[in-house]
């Protein structure tokens, strides 16, 4: 994967034109600071939860680019591709239990698990390893960890997240990639175009770094607005109707997951503010999210043939559902 | 003069890295944080610092390219929080968020009560809410008919008419903001009218009705808000 900026032509913006928006911006939180905006409840409300999120979430999403640049940069792709010589029926769950040591979040894990197919991987373990990752890699259970410390459900949260998360990248991976990759993927002009690299490590890391970032915190900024419109407008006893019924409180939760669009190096610390539902539900948000969410069907839709998204949802959703009713059984 | 699509990149970073320092620097971080995740606050301004630098250093042979219009989107809504922490500097959570967010009595008393054991050094909304629906922990906390108390919170359910008794909350958070728990006493003064998010500090003794504790306020004078509003779990 390479997230090089491609050349271009020309600069566009104009000094002048960013200096006027920022002075335009300047005097308008100024007038609002000046009209008491601060006091207003709604807007106050929206405001403290939606900076808190990004604020709490950011660090992470930075931790994840860090990761996954490490990856990207020094790594080889041919590392990935001892799996293939693995027997067939060990590929799929070895591909899966790869993400365990592959820090990167849902946004990474669909360029490199597209490489990898491309290379040769078996298309089956690629996408146990694409669906794997986000939710079994080290910074996302220790953040699950971290959110759920002060509940004291530390442990059976995370243990659970990382056995469901696990089960669902193996039955979808096993069942949406069989055929060849060719097949699976959408074909794109430069997949023949090895670029040449004749270049310091360091600087590819550092710009994989900030691109990654930047790519993965617009996603995350929509999901806080979202997440804190709905705590500003949706008095919570609504939800709390809904969590009265397990099934009907989870595939709501797993609902929440898709709209809402979080980063899973970051959704632990919104599901943990799902009080009103069982821990059940909250793990059912937690596996679903970082598996297919509203950002993950564009991409998706960008890298894999026709109703990838459809056939992804149909395969994970039951699972995720029957999990989130066992643990609530078993430990809630 | 002309700003390319690396000069933004890197000015985007930048402001999220200031950003973070001024929270760092000034302490306003605990009116979005919890105690038990302000570390991400030095991490985000000493990472995002070295990767605007970095970014920087690492493009600096690259030509000027131009921005894609989704890619301005983009860097234009990385901005959003900032404007909207700027313009809501002094905001917070009141009664609206008390209304609308599931209060202490949706969490699992169990849990509550062994939180409001554990950090009782002294007697708080905690520990009262969740002493008033459990005798033996009013007993293990020394809460009686009687007992001074003092408290400071918003008013969130403000009287029905002069004297009646009102609603005084705090938040309880555990990471963030977005997980908040308020956490509300009845408070009686009599001939006293109060309005909805007004700061009170709050003296008086303790009676028991029904299931709850109430304050019989001796005295009650408003304040200003702390510039640390919400109380952690983790304390």
């Amino acid at each position: 994967m390479s997230t090089r900026a491609r050349p271009a032509t020309a600069p566009v913006v104009p000094l002048w034109a960013v200096s006027a928006a920022f002075w335009l911006i300047v005097v308008a939180v100024a007038a609002a600071r000046a009209a008491g905006v601060a006091e207003s409840q709604v807007l106050g409300t929206f405001g403290v939860v939606f900076v808190s999120i990004v604020v709490e979430a950011l660090p992470f999403i930075l931790l994840g680019a860090v990761a996954s640049a490490l990856i990207a940069v020094f790594v080889p792709a041919r590392a990935f591709a001892r799996i293939g010589r693995l027997p067939h029926p060990l590929q799929v769950p070895a591909a899966a239990a790869a993400g365990f040591a592959m820090p990167v979040c849902e946004c990474g894990s669909v360029p490199v698990a597209r490489r990898l197919i491309l290379r040769g991987l078996n298309p089956q373990a690629g996408i146990a390893f694409m669906l794997a990752a986000p939710v079994l890699n080290p910074i996302v259970l220790a953040s699950t960890w971290v959110a759920y410390g002060a509940a004291g459900r530390a442990l059976e949260m995370t243990v659970a997240r990382a056995t469901l998360g696990l089960a669902v990248a193996v039955a979808a991976g096993w069942a949406l990639g069989r055929g060849r990759g060719a097949d699976l993927l959408r074909e794109r002009p430069e997949d023949t175009y090895e670029q040449p690299r004749e270049r310091w490590r360091g600087d590819a890391f550092v710009e994989h770094v900030a691109n990654d970032f930047l790519f993965m915190a617009r996603f995350l900024v929509l999901g806080a607005a979202f997440a804190a419109t709905l705590q500003t407008a949706l008095p919570q006893d609504v939800l709390s109707g809904l969590a009265a019924a397990p099934v009907i409180g989870a595939l709501a939760l797993m609902g929440m997951a898709v709209v809402l669009s979080l980063c899973s190096e970051a959704d632990a610390f919104v599901a943990v503010s799902f009080t009103a539902f069982p821990l059940g539900s909250q793990l059912a948000f937690l596996v679903l999210g970082p598996v297919v969410d509203a950002k993950l069907a564009v991409i998706y839709g960008a890298t894999f043939r026709r109703r990838f998204v459809l056939r992804l949802l149909v395969i994970v959703v039951p699972i995720a559902l029957v999990g989130a009713l066992v643990f609530d059984e078993v430990v809630g | 003069m002309r700003l390319d699509a690396r000069t933004l990149r890197t000015l985007a970073l930048a402001v999220w890295a200031l950003l973070f320092l001024w929270l760092w620097a000034s302490g306003e971080s605990v009116r979005y944080l919890g105690p038990r995740t302000q570390w991400v606050v030095p991490v985000g301004a000493i990472g995002l610092g070295l990767a605007a630098i970095g970014y920087v250093h690492a493009t600096r042979r690259e030509g000027g390219s131009a921005l894609s219009a989704i890619e301005w989107l983009g860097i234009a809504g990385l901005l959003l929080p900032i404007v909207a922490a700027a313009t809501l500097g002094g905001a917070q959570l009141g009664s609206l968020a008390a209304s609308n967010k599931l209060n202490a009595r949706g969490v699992d008393p169990t849990a509550l009560a062994r939180l409001a054991s554990r950090d009782a050094r002294e007697i708080g909304f905690l520990q009262l809410d969740a002493a008033g629906r459990d005798a033996g922990l009013s007993n293990e906390l020394g809460i009686h008919p009687g007992t001074p108390v003092h408290l400071v919170g918003f008013v969130s359910s403000p009287p029905g008419r002069p004297g009646a008794r009102f609603e005084l909350s705090r938040f309880y958070i555990t990471c963030c903001v977005a997980d908040a728990v308020p956490v509300g006493v009845f408070v009686a003064a009599p001939d006293k009218r109060f309005t909805k998010d007004e700061w009170l500090d709050v003296t008086g003794t303790l009676t028991h009705s029904k299931q709850e504790w109430i304050v019989r306020a001796a005295r009650v004078e408003r304040v200003d808000a702390p510039s640390d509003p919400y109380l952690s779990f983790a304390a």
